[in-house]
Parts: structure tokens; C-alpha cells; sequence
């Protein structure tokens, strides 16, 4: 077989750009796939760390066990590690919030500590059981700095009538409950720690002391066996139990770490995951279509070129083994060259996207990580690999069967090409009288090789429809990017932390802001209004709502705030100052149906009394509101919410019985970054939205999204591209002594010029026909994708489709130009006699 | 002794109204070490005989026998080393493998069988040839002469059963038609080759031994 190697090498390098346009193809499509999953492995990699930097690394978190229990999970075959965090119990500390008085005291190793993701902000994790390191947010609650020293008295915390609260049980008050059997604590702070996933949470940890109080922290030797692992561990009949929070004979707690098991082991399937693979789906198909399609073709056309060779060689007594071998041996050794350059290309195309994309969204992506890892695993590395051989080894099986059934005495006849009947070849006369002569042949010629020019088509077609389908989506998705918040009527939202404490003086010093152009206050009633009027509550047997009492939800606005919302309720603000606003909308899980169910909760209307019975503590008082009207529109601040009970929306200046407390403050602002900045300098504690910001951040998604999409459509057309150059001029090569001939015959350079033009116009209007249509179908599958999030009228993608018009005739000009001037170039008689050689 | 048996050979090409009938009903035979030439005019059948002969295409009906060998018991594969090893085709185009030069593709057949020449043969045969100066030169780097002697080196290589000419000098001017001729001629009276050649001109048939002539598939006269 030496022979075949030396010819196929020797050949390779004779006709070094047909070999070279096949290795790009390769290495493009290669090139391609290995960047798609490196991007996915990347993503996937990004995403587990910062499930792990949020809530550190475990699979399964039990809160509060016993030390024997500790130890039996310890011994647990399935269990990788368990950490440890001891509760030592509560204590009250000076400087506390009157409404959250607690810090709970935590004992853990310093190992535990990192492994939970906390960070120490300041200075040192703690030595012995001495010392203690407090949370960021107990450090500026208690004025406590590193190197002071605290006092405790940590004990359990009681109701009086005995019940234990854990630290998820809301202070029920100095009167309701206690700190029983307190325990004398002096600790030096030695350090601030803090973890972005409870922040606001006030504890202290110190080192060197257990409880039977365990917080446990299971990580899994086998993360994919996480369902029966768990069985195990918790003695559960099935999955679904666990899953499902069914009774389990377990005297505590537990909490699955869903984000982290989410992508570590593709777990717990939600929409987004299956969008997620759908999506890398349906661009792998794409790719591999596109790609196994233009190395076929590229196969295709170095068989054809060498069909006279592969005669030649039967005819002096090659099988047809020999010749098959030699044809896959071709493809081997430029899939040699083409898929480890390719694979290297891939890689650096991944690194280089994310190093963009960081650049560019940097710390905006993901709460707890500031940016995405770069990570390529074997398995991108080795798919690449594997679909490169596989593609190559398909595409030139069919070109080397091809070679081998050739009949020597055929190929040196050069009859083969055309099998066609003199009535497929008929021409309308439409067509010789428009484009005479040079357009007759130049139909006759595409009606005798269908099968060469489909393969342009469809490489075409498909540059096309993606182009337009991906067009659609950037454009689409820059002006869908912030439309979310173009519905509502501010920028900025101001809530929580300490705004609930704030008295009259301090939001009116908080309106008075600069930037502020207009603002609006929401105020809550803390405090249970359960609905008196049981003749007006509608009960659903088929929810699993308590239905023991309902309770309304009160809101008030300022005056200001709720004049508008009246006129926008189309009310007259005079005539209902004094009344209330019912929302009304029940929104319940059927467990009969199976179904959510939107309802109404009540049957009041507009002039009924409402009747309720406030209860705040001990005292309890009946108050009656009169109904302006019942709706399920929301005022301003209270957008998408849903409240089973209800909300009774009134001014806040005609309830002044009530104690209303300051909930959240709407701003427009046309500075929303400096308003920002004087908010948090005015007060540091409060929490602020900035919807600009997250505008902007979206803008900046969708700027990176399109990065990827341009590239990606790139890429694919210049493997379309690829392959269409390989097919035109190998086309044109090939009728070299034909074209030779017409000239010798006396066919001018303008009826020659009008013979190409046809036949680039025909291969252009066909791709663009189904390309076309084939955008457009895919755009509006786009557009029903993005009317899930925003209500958007559907328009055609008219420039991306002007835009691929154009193209393609261009490049399929310029293609057909290049070869013809090659062509030109040549002696007519060398031409025609050089089949004598 | 009979090397050569052609037994009612038939070719048909095309179907119903395009139908050509290329040989019709053709036999005759040759004995080891003859010259024979064949001639008739255009179309008359001959090209067609001699690829059948060759193996090189197979017949609608009829048979070939080759050293007692029926060559169309063969399948398609061992029909093709069958051609490696006993037939040795030269053409009026030469065929030559482009990118193989001289002494490639004399060796040509002998490569695709995995057999290594023997070097002292190879270097007479080229020197016989005429074609030392050229040995490494690609075909198309050599005249119309040069390249057609390389075809018969290529033939000759692997001492065939037979030799198949199809107007080897076809191409040629007269001087090198001269040399083809006088080489075949050498071949067959030295290396008592068995020769097969056709050809159009009357002055070459006359340095065979014998002349069969073709006319419209059949043969009309063998002398």
C-alpha cells in the first residue's frame, strides 16, 4: 500500500489549497464544537463555585443534631466530609435591636469556617474558646470593633409557656419569651466575618466547644448517587419523601443544597436547565449539520478532481480496496492536521470570550463570583475529537465508495458525469430570449447537476436562516433588555433595612433629596386585620389554604400617591379619600385540578363595608372601612404581589388610628447613580434598587450574548462560505474544457459573463428563497420565546433579510469572478488539449 | 501454445434506440509469443475488443480465456490483480499518473502487488527504454515520445502474459512512432513477448505477424 500513501501525500501537497480549504473546514467545525462545550464546561464550572463561595461546599445541611447522631453520619459510607458548626445558644448583648435583640453564639474549626464560605473581613479567626468572631452586621449593630471585648449570658431561648425557638422563630417580644439557662460569656472579638448569602445575620463564633446543639454539613463521596444517599442518610422510604418534606422519622431539619447540586450534578430539572441543554443542542445539531456537510463536500470535490486518477489506477490493476483506503487515508491525515488545530482554536476562542465577557459584565453576572472560569475539561476536548474523526471518517467513506466502484474504462471516457435525458435538459424559450445563448447553457448545465449545486444551496440556506434567525434575536433582545421596567412608573426603590424605623421627619428629609424628581410612599400595617364579614369570603375546598381566619393586608400611601393611583383606577379622588381600595386576587393550588386557580377571595363590591378585627399584641379592635372599589390592579410599590387575604389600599392621612410603618419609597429620578450615592451616604443601612442599573446590566447581557451569537454566526458562515468556495471553483475547474471549447467556438466574453450571471443569480434566489422563509419561521419562534417575560407586537426582520440579500450575492459573485478570471487566464487551446496529458 | 482464446464475445452499449452494438459475436485466438495487430476504421470495434480482452470492461455475453484462465470467472477484485499481474495495457493517451515520476510509474504495478522490482531488470528495462536521463522526471515534463515509452515500461514491468497496444503511436510523430514500434518489435522477439496491438496505419499493422481486421464489430478478415 505504499504506493497509495505516496500518491495521496504526493497529491495533497500538488493541490495544497483544495487541501487547505478542507482543513479549515475541519478546524472550524472542530474549532466550533470544542468552543460550545468549553463555553458550557465554563459555565457549568462558574456556576458550582459560586453555589460553593455562597453557601459552601455540602450536599446536604442538617440543622441542630445530636453529637451521637453526628458521629453515626461521620462513620456514613456515602458521606465525603461533615462540618460542624455548634450552637451554643442566644444571648441578648448591649446596643441590640429592640426588635431583634438575639446574637447567636456558633463554635466551628477554622477548616469548617472556610469551607462554609466565610470570609474574614477583618482580622483573625479565633484561637480557643475565648475568643470570638463577629458577624459584619453584629459589628456595626453593637459599635463592637477587634481587640474590644464582649459580655454574654447565652442560654435557649423560651416562650413562657416552655417552647424552644430556634433562630428562624421571630422575637416574639420582651413579655412572650426568654433566654433560660443562661450561661456567663466574656470573649475578646478578635475578627469580622461575613458571607454574601446572610449577610444581615447576627452571630459570633468562637472555636474549641460542642454542643449537642450540630448544625452538619454533608458532603457526598458520589454527588450523582445525591437521591440515594440521602435516602439513606435520612432512613426515608423513597426520594420523593425527602423532596417532597413528608414526614420523615427524624427528630430535626434538613436543607438540600439545591444550587449546588443543580449544576454539579445536573439535578432537579427545571426549565432552566432543560432550556439551558435544549439550547446547546440545537446549536451542536447546527453545527454538526453544517459541518459534516461541508467536509463531505469538501471530500466530494478532491474524489471528483481525482476520478481520472482512481480510473488510471484501476485500470493498471488497483482493487477496490486499495483505492477506498487511499481516499480515507486522505481524510485521516488531514483530520490529523485539522482537528488538534482546531481543537487549540477552540480553546483559545473560549478563553478569549471569557476574558471579554468578564471585562465587560465583570461582577454583574453572579452574586457570590466575579466572573466566569475558564474551564476545558477532557469531555469538550474528547466530543471534539471523536465527532472530527467521525465526521471525516462519514464524509470520505461515500466519496471513497464513490472512487472504487469507478469503471476504468468510464473514468478514462469521462462519460460518467452526466446522467441525464435529453427531455430534463429542455429549456423554456423564456430563457434564450432573455438571456440567449450564454443563459441556455448555463440552465441546461444546473438541470444536469442537481445534486453539485444543492450542496452550495443548502450551505447558503442554512448561513442564511441562522444569520436572520440570530439578527432577529440581538435586535429583539436589546430593545426586550430594560422593557421589563419600562412598565414601571420609577427607577429607584428604597426598602428595608432601617427605612421601616423611619419617623415623618426623616422620609421627608429623604423625599427632599436632590435628583429626586417625583416620589412615592408605601406604608404597611404591621399587625393581623382578620376579615370579619364571613358572608363575604368565598372558601375553595379544594385549596389547602388555611381558611381558619383571613386576614387582610393593609397598605396606605401618601396622599399624593394614592390620588394617582385613584385616577388610575379611573376614581374620583374626593369621593373615596376616606375608603379603602380591595385587591382582590386569590391565586391557589387546586390539589382536585391540579392546576393553579386565580379566583377571587371575596364578594365585596364597590360600597360595601368591610369589617375587621385588628389585632396588634394584646389589644384588639374593630374598625369598618367602606369599599371605593374592588380591583386587581396594583398601586404603585406593590407590584406583582399576591396576598391570599387580600390588600385594603387607603390614604394614609385619613387612618391615622392605624400604625402604619414606612415600607417602601418609589423614586423618579433622571440621576438614578448620584440619587444613589446620597441615599447611601444619608444612611448607609437602607436598601436600594437601582432599575437603571439593572437595565443597564441587562443591555450588557444582551451586548454579550450577541458577542457570542455574532461570533457563532461567523463562524458558521465562513464554514458555509468555505464550502461554497470549494464547490464553485472546483465546479468551474472541472469545465475548464468546456468553457475552453465555447470560447474556441466564438462564444464572446459578454455572452460568457451573461452564462455565469445566470447561474450565480440561480443559486442565490434559491438559498435566499428558503433561506428566507426559513428565518422568518425562526424568528417568530424567537419572538413566541421572548412574549413569555414582555408583550411585544412580532415584526419581520427586514434588515437582517436585506442584509443576507445582499451578501450573498456578493459572495457568490465575487466567488464565480475569481474562478472565471483564473480561467480566463489559461491558453483556450492549452485548455482544450490538456486532456491529452 | 494457445494464450489467448476469445469466444464469441458480444458487447452491447446503451439501451432501445440508442443501443450500439460494439462487438458482435467475436472470436479468434493467439499463441505465446505472436504479434498480432488489429485494424479497422473508426468505431469498427477494436478499442472495445481490446479492453475486453484486458479486462478492463466486462462483456454483455461471450468469453475470454487467458493462459486457460476464464478471466470472467473472476470477481471484480481478483480481476483487477489478475490485470496487475498478467496484462500490460498501453493507450494512445498514455495514462500516466501525473504526480509519479518516470520510474514510479514503471513500477506502478508492481507497487499496488507490494512486490519490489528486481534493480538489475528495472535498469535495463529503463536503458532499453531509453529513458535513464529521464527517470526522475515528472510525465509532464516529458515529450509525447518519452511519455509513451514510459507507458510501455509500465507494461512491461511485471512480465505480462500479454501485451495490449491500443494505438500506441496514435499520438505521435513519425520518428517516435518508429521507436514505439521498433521497442514493441524488440520485446517480442527478445523477451518473446506476446504482443496485442491495434492501430489505423497500415505501415505499422505490417510489423506484426499477423493482422486481424475489424469491421462494425465483426471480423472481416485474419490474415
Amino acid at each position: 500500500m505504499e504506493i497509495l500513501t505516496k500518491l495521496t501525500k504526493r497529491n495533497l501537497k500538488l493541490n495544497k489549497k483544495r487541501a487547505v480549504g478542507t482543513v479549515i473546514g475541519i478546524m472550524l467545525s472542530v474549532a466550533l464544537i470544542c468552543a460550545v462545550s468549553g463555553m458550557f464546561t465554563s459555565f457549568r464550572e462558574t456556576l458550582i463555585q459560586n453555589a460553593i463561595n455562597e453557601r459552601g461546599y455540602f450536599h446536604i445541611a442538617f440543622e441542630t443534631i445530636t453529637k451521637d447522631e453526628f458521629k453515626k453520619y461521620e462513620l456514613n459510607n456515602d458521606v465525603e466530609d461533615i462540618n460542624a458548626v455548634y450552637e451554643l445558644g442566644e444571648s441578648t448583648y448591649v446596643n441590640a435591636d429592640k426588635d431583634e435583640p438575639y446574637i447567636t453564639v456558633y463554635s466551628t474549626n477554622r477548616e469548617d469556617f472556610d469551607k462554609l464560605s466565610y470570609t474574614l473581613v477583618e482580622g483573625n479567626f479565633p484561637k480557643n474558646l475565648n475568643e470570638i468572631v463577629l458577624s459584619k452586621r453584629m459589628a456595626l449593630q453593637s459599635g463592637l470593633k477587634v481587640g474590644d471585648y464582649i459580655e454574654l449570658n447565652v442560654g435557649e431561648r423560651k416562650t413562657n409557656d416552655g417552647y424552644e425557638l430556634g433562630e428562624y422563630n421571630p422575637y416574639q417580644g420582651e413579655d412572650n419569651e426568654y433566654i433560660d439557662n443562661p450561661v456567663y460569656k466574656k470573649y475578646k472579638v478578635v475578627g469580622i466575618s461575613y458571607r454574601e448569602r446572610n449577610n444581615r445575620a447576627v452571630y459570633g463564633i468562637t472555636t474549641g466547644e460542642t454542643t449537642d446543639n450540630i448544625h452538619a454539613y454533608i458532603s457526598l463521596k458520589h454527588p450523582h448517587d445525591y437521591k440515594q444517599s440521602f435516602v439513606e442518610l435520612l432512613g426515608a422510604n423513597s426520594y420523593d419523601d425527602i423532596e417532597f418534606n413528608r414526614k420523615l422519622d427524624i427528630g430535626f431539619e434538613y436543607t438540600v443544597n439545591h444550587e449546588l447540586l443543580r449544576w454539579q450534578v445536573f439535578a432537579f430539572s427545571d426549565s432552566t436547565i432543560s432550556m439551558f441543554s435544549g439550547i446547546v443542542s440545537v446549536v451542536i445539531a447546527i453545527i454538526i449539520f453544517v459541518s459534516v456537510f461541508c467536509i463531505r463536500n469538501s471530500f466530494a470535490i478532491s474524489t471528483t478532481e481525482k476520478m481520472k486518477m482512481y480510473g488510471m489506477l484501476a485500470s493498471v490493476g488497483a482493487t477496490r480496496k486499495q483505492i477506498k483506503k487511499s481516499v480515507i487515508l486522505e481524510g485521516i491525515i488531514l483530520g490529523l492536521i485539522g482537528i488538534p488545530l482546531g481543537i487549540l482554536c477552540g480553546i483559545i476562542a473560549v478563553f478569549i470570550l471569557i476574558q471579554v465577557v468578564n471585562a465587560i459584565l465583570g461582577d454583574t453576572l453572579f452574586n457570590s463570583i466575579d466572573g466566569i472560569v475558564f474551564k476545558i475539561s477532557l469531555i469538550p476536548i474528547l466530543i471534539s475529537i471523536v465527532l472530527g474523526f467521525v465526521t471525516i471518517y462519514f464524509s470520505s467513506i461515500s466519496s471513497a465508495k464513490r472512487a472504487s466502484r469507478v469503471s476504468p474504462i468510464e473514468n478514462l471516457r469521462n462519460t460518467k458525469d452526466i446522467k441525464i435525458t435529453s427531455k430534463k435538459l429542455k429549456t423554456p424559450k423564456i430563457i434564450n430570449s432573455l438571456f440567449k445563448t450564454g443563459g441556455v447553457l448555463a440552465y441546461k448545465n444546473l438541470k444536469r447537476s442537481k445534486k453539485k449545486y444543492r450542496t452550495t444551496v443548502i450551505s447558503l440556506t442554512v448561513s442564511i436562516f441562522v444569520f436572520i434567525t440570530m439578527f432577529y434575536f440581538v435586535n429583539e433582545g436589546f430593545s426586550q433588555a430594560g422593557m421589563y421596567y419600562k412598565d414601571y412608573d420609577y427607577n429607584v426603590i428604597v426598602y428595608n433595612g432601617t427605612l421601616p424605623e423611619y419617623s415623618e421627619e426623616q422620609i421627608s428629609l429623604l423625599r427632599k433629596l436632590d435628583n429626586i424628581d417625583k416620589s412615592y410612599m408605601l406604608y404597611e400595617h404591621r399587625g393581623l386585620s382578620k376579615v370579619l364579614d364571613e358572608n363575604k369570603i368565598n372558601h375553595y375546598s379544594d385549596s389547602d389554604l388555611n381558611e381558619a381566619y383571613i386576614a387582610v393586608a393593609i397598605y396606605s400611601l401618601d396622599s399624593n400617591s394614592f390620588k394617582k393611583y385613584a385616577k388610575d383606577l379611573g376614581l374620583n379622588y374626593e369621593n373615596i379619600k376616606e375608603k379603602g381600595i380591595l385587591i382582590d386576587e386569590l391565586r391557589y393550588w387546586s390539589t382536585t385540578k391540579n392546576k393553579e386557580i386565580i379566583t377571587d377571595r371575596y364578594k365585596y363590591k364597590a360600597g360595601d363595608n368591610m369589617n375587621l378585627s385588628l389585632e396588634s399584641g394584646e389589644t384588639n379592635t374593630n374598625m369598618s372601612v367602606e369599599i371605593a372599589s374592588v380591583t386587581d390592579e396594583r398601586p404603585i410599590g406593590l407590584e406583582n404581589v399576591f396576598y391570599n387575604g387580600g390588600y385594603l389600599i387607603v390614604d394614609k392621612e385619613y387612618y391615622d388610628n392605624l400604625k402604619f410603618v414606612p415600607y417602601r419609597m418609589m423614586i423618579e429620578t433622571s440621576d438614578s447613580t448620584n440619587l444613589v450615592k446620597d441615599i447611601e451616604l444619608l444612611d448607609s443601612e437602607l436598601v436600594i434598587n437601582n432599575f437603571d442599573a439593572q437595565a443597564e446590566a441587562e443591555r450588557s447581557m444582551v451586548i454579550v450574548i450577541s458577542i457570542f451569537l455574532y461570533g457563532f454566526i461567523t463562524v458558521i458562515t465562513l464554514i458555509g462560505v468555505t464550502n461554497i468556495f470549494n464547490t464553485l471553483t472546483s465546479n468551474m475547474e472541472l469545465r475548464q474544457k468546456e468553457f475552453a471549447m465555447l470560447k474556441s467556438v466564438g462564444m464572446t466574453k459578454k455572452e460568457f459573463n451573461r452564462m455565469i450571471n445566470l447561474e450565480t443569480l440561480f443559486y442565490s434566489s434559491k438559498s435566499l428563497f428558503y433561506g428566507i422563509i426559513l428565518g422568518i419561521g425562526g424568528s417568530y419562534a424567537l419572538h413566541l420565546g421572548f412574549s413569555q417575560k414582555v408583550e411585544t407586537p412580532y415584526h419581520l426582520p427586514i434588515t437582517g433579510i436585506m442584509i443576507s440579500i445582499v451578501f450573498v450575492f456578493i459572495i457568490v459573485y465575487i466567488i464565480m469572478r475569481y474562478s472565471i478570471s483564473k480561467i480566463n487566464k489559461q491558453n483556450t487551446i492549452e485548455t482544450i488539449r490538456k486532456e491529452n496529458i | 501454445m494457445e494464450i489467448l482464446k476469445v469466444e464469441n464475445l458480444t458487447k452491447i452499449y446503451g439501451k432501445g434506440t440508442t443501443e450500439v452494438v460494439a462487438l458482435n459475436n467475436v472470436s479468434f485466438s493467439v499463441e505465446k509469443g505472436e504479434f498480432v495487430a488489429i485494424v479497422g476504421a473508426s468505431g469498427s470495434g477494436k478499442s472495445t475488443l481490446l479492453h475486453l480482452i484486458g479486462g478492463v470492461d466486462r462483456p454483455t455475453s461471450g468469453k475470454v480465456f487467458i493462459d486457460g484462465k476464464d478471466i470472467y470467472e473472476l470477481d471484480d477484485d481478483k480481476l483487477a490483480i489478475f490485470r496487475r499481474r498478467q496484462v500490460g495495457l498501453v493507450y494512445q493517451f498514455y495514462n500516466l499518473i501525473p504526480i509519479l515520476n518516470v520510474e514510479e510509474n514503471i513500477t506502478l504495478p508492481l507497487d499496488l502487488d507490494n512486490r519490489k522490482p528486481n534493480k538489475e531488470y528495472l535498469n535495463s528495462l529503463i536503458n532499453l527504454l531509453g529513458l535513464e536521463s529521464r527517470k526522475n522526471h515528472l510525465p509532464n515534463e516529458l515529450s509525447g515520445g518519452q511519455q509513451q515509452r514510459t507507458s510501455i515500461g509500465r507494461a512491461l514491468v511485471t512480465n505480462p502474459t500479454i501485451i495490449l497496444a491500443d494505438e500506441p503511436t496514435g499520438n505521435l510523430d513519425s520518428k517516435s512512432s518508429d521507436e514505439i514500434v521498433e521497442l514493441l518489435r524488440k520485446s517480442n522477439k527478445e523477451y518473446k513477448q506476446t504482443i496485442i496491438m491495434i492501430t489505423h496505419n497500415m505501415e505499422i499493422a505490417k510489423c506484426a505477424d499477423r493482422i486481424i481486421q475489424i469491421e462494425d464489430g465483426k471480423i472481416v478478415k485474419e490474415g
